[in-house]
């Protein structure tokens, strides 16, 4: 596939809202309790009449595994979505959504948390990737219209917080391996409780693609977007603000779980295109199909971390994706 | 009618245009010529909002440019920048309907009257059949026409190109020079900063000369003589008179002379 043959975008929706589909249906009936399929059909309305099911079944399907494949979904969404905005306002293909120092702050405020021993891990992670962002903020985007200058100040404080977090494990003794386990990023303690805050980020999200699709082509397209009338320096630090809060949600409560915001759009890039109006969909759609695919997988290996998983299948996936495209 | 007064421009305590003054009429192509370092680009970018004035006014139909925001003067001034280079896979088509972004509003979409506009554009530049082409795929003078057919799609009444023809060949800078020629001769303001002096006779009414962030010289094309050259440049010219439209042409003079 080169740049030049595109997919059409409708086959595109078709196929990747199939995908979708399928990824949510096996989140939910897949896990460590077996169930039949007709249990799963009847629980969820969708089954034939008269069937009925076991309340701890009931229980098992409503309070677990949906919320969880609800929560996966949307922070998939978030992050792809979040990561094809970075890609084009940065200008640059590596951008993900943790460019700005996001994950880093997050993990460093939690590991804080989890070493000092209060229980507030979701606050202190989420006050922690917030401060990172404010300080990118503050080192990168004074002048308003150096991009390097932002990528740059995400970089250093980033190897900042990386060193900090490595003395805090150094020191950490037997509360190590609860850091590194938060680090590595899951969806094993998902609820209902998680559902509120993720539509919040996705409803972000959604909101910022709808308002700046074209802002975000004509920033992609290497135009000088002053000139076609876009207000460059603003659009930015909107869209950098918006996608960095959004998944500060989903990285202070479920860890850093990475590739996502940068194999999704990438791939669907590729095979349909870098219009903004449809890439920002189907990332939508992609990122949330193949989070919940990642976390039916790390459920099934004894609940796996899935940040790990996504990695594991999103590093070789774009290994080939560059491949093909030389 | 662009009047620009007394313009002056700061750049991390450098004066890089000083005290500029100057009018570009509709239906007039104004060249604005000099050496390197002059402040040629400075003053398109200047006029674009894309360098911040120190001082000045640049006045557009009773509007000053620098107080309105992008999007308005998006909608009365277009640009076509000194390097076209598309750097993500968009095709001929989607480049070129960018250029309506000003005229669509927060939350909208391009309708078919721009898509129906942006497909003239790219006919109008020669480029007919190249809508479904990946830009990153043209030559250097597609590309600068797909450039050009973006500003065009802008629809507004004023026109700056920013070295046009520098990385272009004779033959495409020749259709360029008769896109620009075209656009005035229906009504637009045309300003253009240009390098090659032969060029700006080709295609430009007026030239306008800078030297060192000042106006030196502000001549119809025709009255371009040796001694304005010699003191925009600091080296000797000599001025031929060719064909049957007696075309001038301006060369250096031999450093042997």
């Amino acid at each position: 596939m080169t740049d030049t043959k595109r997919l059409p975008a409708a086959f595109g929706y078709a196929a990747v809202l199939s995908v979708l589909i399928v990824s949510v249906f096996c989140g939910l009936y897949f896990g460590p309790v077996p169930m039949s399929l007709w249990d799963l059909l009847a629980m969820l309305d969708l089954g034939p009449r008269g069937v009925t099911t076991e309340a701890a079944k009931y229980t098992l399907v409503w309070d677990l595994r949906v919320p969880r494949v609800m929560t996966a979904a949307m922070s998939g969404a978030v992050l792809a979505s979040g990561g094809v905005m970075f890609q084009a306002v940065l200008r640059n293909p590596l951008a993900e959504p943790y460019t700005l120092g996001v994950a880093s702050g997050a993990s460093f405020g939690a590991s804080m948390a989890i070493f000092f021993g209060v229980g507030w891990i979701t606050a202190s992670a989420f006050a922690g990737s917030a401060g990172a962002m404010l300080l990118v903020w503050f080192l990168g985007e004074r002048d308003g219209h150096d991009v390097s200058g932002t990528v740059l100040a995400g970089v250093i404080v980033g190897s900042i917080l990386g060193a900090a977090l490595t003395l805090l494990k150094a020191i950490a003794g037997d509360k190590m391996n609860a850091m590194v386990m938060w680090m590595m990023g899951s969806f094993s303690a998902a609820g209902w409780q998680d559902v509120r805050p993720m539509s919040w980020a996705l409803c972000l999200v959604v909101l910022l693609s709808l308002a700046y699709f074209r802002e975000l082509d004509i920033m992609a397209s290497g135009s000088d977007g002053e000139a076609l009338g876009v207000d460059v320096a603003r659009v930015r630090l909107t869209l950098l603000a918006g996608v960095s809060l959004a998944v500060s949600f989903v990285v202070s409560r479920f860890g850093v779980i990475g590739f996502v915001g940068l194999v999704v759009p990438h791939l669907l890039r590729i095979l349909f295109g870098p219009s903004h109006r449809n890439l920002l969909p189907l990332s939508l759609a992609g990122g949330a199909a193949l989070m919940c695919a990642a976390d039916t997988i790390a459920k099934g290996f004894n609940e796996l971390p899935s940040g790990v998983l996504t990695v594991l299948v999103g590093g070789p996936v774009f290994c080939f994706i560059l491949w093909r495209r030389k | 009618m662009l009047c620009v007064k007394n313009l002056t421009v700061e750049l991390a305590g450098n004066k890089i245009l000083n005290g500029v003054s100057l009018d570009a009429p509709p239906g007039v192509v104004t060249a604005i010529l000099g050496p390197n370092g002059c402040g040629k680009s400075t003053l398109i970018r200047t006029i674009l909002g894309l360098v911040k004035k120190s001082s000045g006014e640049i006045i557009f139909d009773e509007k000053d440019l620098s107080l309105i925001d992008s999007m308005a003067r998006a909608r009365l001034c277009a640009c076509v920048p000194q390097n076209t280079v598309f750097s993500s896979s968009y095709t001929v088509l989607e480049s070129v309907v960018m250029g309506r972004y000003s005229h669509v509003t927060r939350f909208g979409s391009y309708g078919k009257h721009d898509y129906r506009m942006a497909e003239d554009m790219i006919a109008r530049v020669g480029l007919e059949g190249f809508e479904g082409r990946i830009v990153t795929t043209l030559s250097g003078g597609e590309a600068a026409r797909v450039s050009i057919a973006r500003a065009l799609a802008q629809d507004s009444p004023m026109i700056l190109f920013d070295e046009p023809m520098s990385a272009l060949d004779p033959g495409h800078s020749r259709i360029i020079a008769r896109i620009i020629k075209e656009l005035a001769a229906s009504g637009r303001i045309i300003l253009i900063a240009i390098h090659d002096v032969n060029m700006a006779l080709d295609c430009a009414d007026r030239l306008i000369f800078l030297k060192k962030g000042a106006i030196y010289g502000n001549i119809p094309a025709r009255g371009i003589d040796e001694n304005i050259l010699l003191n925009v440049y600091d080296i000797p010219w000599e001025i031929w008179s060719t064909g049957e439209k007696q075309r001038l042409v301006v060369i250096p003079a031999s450093s042997d002379s």
